[in-house]
C-alpha cells in the first residue's frame, strides 16, 4: 500500500516537473515501459482539473451566500436599495 | 496569501468587505452598458472568483488596489461575456488581468456541475483535503490541524491516498476533463 501513494507523489513531481536527476531518469524508464503508468499520469493530469473546478464551485456557493445575505437581511438595507436605485426604471442609462 | 482567509467564515467577511467596496462600482459600469442586476451578479461573483485565486496563488504579487483590480477583472469579463454572445467582438487584450481571469467562466456552467458531483462520488472529506491544498492553498501543517491528523505526515499520505482514489475512478470511467466540457 505504501508503494502506492508513493506512485502517486512520484507522477505528481512528474507533472509539476519537482523530479530530477536519478528520479527523473528512473520515471522516464518506468513510463516508456509502463502503458498502465502512463494511463495513471494522464487520469492523474486530468484530476487536477477536476480539483480545481470543484474548488471554484464550492467557492461560488460561498460568494452565493454573500449575495443572499446582502439582499435578504435587514442590516444591509441601505447597500441593497443603493444597488436597486442603479438598476430602477428612473435611472436612465 | 495577502489576507486571512482560509476558513469558510474569514472568506466570508473578505466577500463582503469586497462587495461593498466595488459591487456598486461593478454595477454602475454594467447599468451604463445596457446589463441587468443579474449580469452585474454574474460578474462580480466571477470577479471574487479570480480575486481569491490570485490572493491565495504563493508567489503572486499583492493586490495593492483591490478596487482598482476588481473593475479591471469586471471589465475584462463583461467584454469577454459580449464576445462569447457574438453581440460585440473585443479581445481580452494580453495582461495581468487577463492572465487571471483565463479558464473562468460565468455563473451557471451544467458541465461544472457534471464535474463536481462527478468529484463528490470519490468522498466529501477527499474531495475537500484535496481542494484544500490544491486549490485553496493551505500548507500540510495547517490541513493536519484541519483535519484532524495526528502529524503532517498522517495528513500528506492521507492526501496521495485521496488523489490516488480520484485519478482511479477517473481511470474506470474513461473520463476526461474535455468530456465535461465539451
Amino acid at each position: 500500500m505504501k508503494t502506492s501513494w508513493l506512485e502517486t507523489k512520484q507522477l505528481e513531481d512528474r507533472i509539476f516537473r519537482k523530479d530530477t536527476g536519478a528520479d527523473a531518469l528512473m520515471m522516464d524508464v518506468k513510463l516508456y515501459l509502463s502503458e498502465d503508468l502512463r494511463q495513471k499520469l494522464a487520469a492523474q493530469k486530468d484530476a487536477y482539473g477536476y480539483i480545481q473546478a470543484y474548488g471554484r464551485k464550492k467557492l461560488k456557493t460561498e460568494i452565493a451566500s454573500v449575495h443572499h445575505k446582502l439582499f435578504h437581511e435587514e442590516k444591509h438595507n441601505n447597500f441593497r436599495k443603493r444597488i436597486r436605485k442603479i438598476f430602477s426604471a428612473n435611472n436612465k442609462i | 496569501m495577502q489576507n486571512n482567509i482560509k476558513t469558510p467564515g474569514e472568506r466570508e467577511k473578505l466577500f463582503l468587505r469586497l462587495y461593498k467596496l466595488s459591487f456598486p462600482d461593478v454595477a454602475t459600469y454594467v447599468r451604463k452598458r445596457g446589463g441587468t442586476l443579474e449580469d452585474a451578479r454574474d460578474i462580480f461573483q466571477d470577479c471574487l472568483v479570480v480575486y481569491y485565486e490570485k490572493a491565495v496563488a504563493p508567489d503572486a504579487p499583492a493586490i495593492r488596489n483591490e478596487g482598482a483590480y476588481l473593475m479591471g477583472v469586471a471589465k475584462k469579463l463583461w467584454y469577454r461575456m459580449y464576445a462569447e454572445g457574438n453581440r460585440f467582438s473585443e479581445a481580452a487584450g494580453q495582461n495581468s488581468i487577463s492572465e487571471d481571469i483565463a479558464g473562468v467562466s460565468l455563473v451557471g456552467s451544467p458541465a461544472r456541475e457534471n464535474i463536481a458531483d462527478f468529484l463528490e462520488q470519490a468522498g466529501k472529506k477527499c474531495m475537500d483535503m484535496l481542494k484544500a491544498f490544491y486549490y485553496d492553498k493551505i500548507s500540510m501543517k495547517e490541513m493536519a490541524g484541519h483535519f484532524g491528523f495526528r502529524s503532517v505526515r498522517s495528513a500528506t499520505v492521507q492526501k496521495y491516498k485521496c488523489l490516488e482514489k480520484v485519478r482511479n475512478k477517473i481511470r474506470e470511467k474513461s473520463l476526461h476533463y474535455e468530456d465535461f466540457m465539451a
